[in-house]
């Protein structure tokens, strides 16, 4: 598409990491903007490292409804005539692009809760019952950090990411939890990592942790790491420098809701 | 026992990062963790240390020796030339264990992952988001079924 279509620009920065928006209606841009992902700051800069552009096709003469396409870059993301489909494609797709271009930070997929001034981090895929588990956890006192990615600093710290919690119903369809349902205290400041959860939810399991050498904390933190190929020095000096002074815990789990309890419990 | 063997690890291209006597080697798309024992072997096959010397050095029977060396060759962390050697008769985990040559914890592992890249990792519980996809939100990661069609490449589409 020519470059004078984009009538509309609005780029921001979070975590260092440069994000261009452009469409070529604005009430659209206003719509992407309502999921940029946390402490983002807008920017005036037009040099970014990722460039979002959603082309929104008027309405048809006949009355059928346009398609709308995001491009990421110079690649088509998401086409679609639903609207929300296509918030949801960028929504997911730029804290990606943000995982992978922020400065001198390492993006881990995981959920992190706060308890008594140290993190404790729950990396793990999709599907292992993460958010589950931090909602159950900042139920039981918990201060709310990440259902999403651990952002860890040079100094193994992690900062706040704090969205809106996102939990799958039966139906595996994605409902989101605002900040009020969820209750409890949000993370506003980087704290130091103190216990790293290797686990994934299975029906009747009982909690038997056995402790993980930092190598093998290292493996699993790595496992779940945006840019673990990336060759950059800092993943692993971070990600070592986490495992090393963090307690490393490994066992299936039963049901978050008493099991939360319990792990606070015994880590107070 | 091959004790005249001057095994030599390959160091090139790692990023070589120890952590409490483990040591991380981290190639772009695998990393390999070796225990203290896979760990202590590896490092001195720098080719000038002969089986015998390193399992006199390491104070570890010539067996453990050779079973790490198997291990680390099998991840190819060796120079091929050891491997005729190595392979000539392997010792399983097994054999290794049956054959007392295990001094307490002191059983070598070379763990291996391959480093996921940043589409692996999806937000949002790996929403679908493919172009042609209809329907409301849908999982296809292969471990949920796909709800509105059939999952191809990731992603589901109706076909």
């Amino acid at each position: 598409m020519k470059p004078q279509i984009w009538t509309h620009h609005l780029n921001f920065s979070c975590y260092g990491a440069r994000i261009g928006t452009r469409s070529n209606d604005s009430r659209a841009l206003g719509e992407l903007q309502t999921v940029f992902p946390p402490h983002w700051k807008l920017i005036t800069s037009l040099n970014v490292d990722w460039q979002y552009s959603l082309h929104c096709a008027p309405p048809t003469r006949s009355g059928r409804k346009p398609f709308h396409t995001l491009f990421s870059n110079d690649e088509q993301l998401a086409r679609n005539k639903d609207f929300a489909r296509i918030v949801q494609a960028f929504e997911q797709d730029v804290q990606l692009a943000v995982a992978q271009k922020a400065r001198a930070k390492v993006f881990v997929h995981a959920g992190v809760v706060g308890w008594r001034g140290r993190a404790i981090l729950i990396p793990g895929r999709s599907y292992t019952g993460k958010s589950t588990l931090v909602r159950e956890l900042v139920r039981a006192g918990a201060t709310y950090y990440s259902d999403e990615y651990a952002v860890l600093d040079e100094r193994g710290r992690v900062h706040p990411f704090a969205r809106q919690l996102a939990l799958r119903d039966e139906n595996s369809v994605n409902r989101k939890l605002s900040f009020e349902e969820l209750g409890g205290g949000i993370g506003k400041h980087p704290i130091p990592i103190g216990t790293i959860l290797a686990t994934k939810y299975r029906a009747r399991a009982k909690w038997r942790p056995r402790v993980l050498t930092p190598g093998l904390g290292s493996l699993e933190l790595l496992a779940n790491t945006v840019t673990a190929r990336s060759g950059q020095p800092i993943v692993l000096e971070v990600l070592t420098r986490v495992a090393k002074h963090a307690t490393i815990l490994k066992s299936a789990r039963g049901e978050a809701d008493g099991f939360a309890h319990q792990l606070l419990q015994q880590l107070a | 026992m091959a004790t005249s063997l001057y095994p030599h690890a390959r160091r090139e291209g790692f990023i070589i990062q120890p952590l409490d006597g483990e040591l991380i080697l981290h190639d772009g798309e695998v990393t390999h963790l070796l225990n203290v024992t896979a760990a202590s072997v590896w490092q001195l096959c720098d080719g000038h240390h002969s089986l015998a010397e390193i399992s006199q050095e390491l104070a570890l029977p010539e067996e453990t020796i050779v079973y790490t060396l198997q291990q680390l060759a099998r991840k190819q962390l060796l120079q091929k030339n050891a491997d005729a050697v190595l392979f000539s008769k392997p010792l399983t985990r097994r054999e290794f264990l049956k054959k007392g040559a295990l001094v307490a914890a002191a059983i070598p592992v070379v763990k291996t992952i391959q480093l996921p890249s940043p589409q692996d990792i999806p937000s949002n519980g790996g929403v679908c988001t493919c172009p042609d996809c209809t329907g409301v939100p849908t999982t296809c990661d292969g471990m949920t079924p796909c709800q509105v069609g059939t999952c191809i490449d990731g992603c589901c589409q109706v076909i």
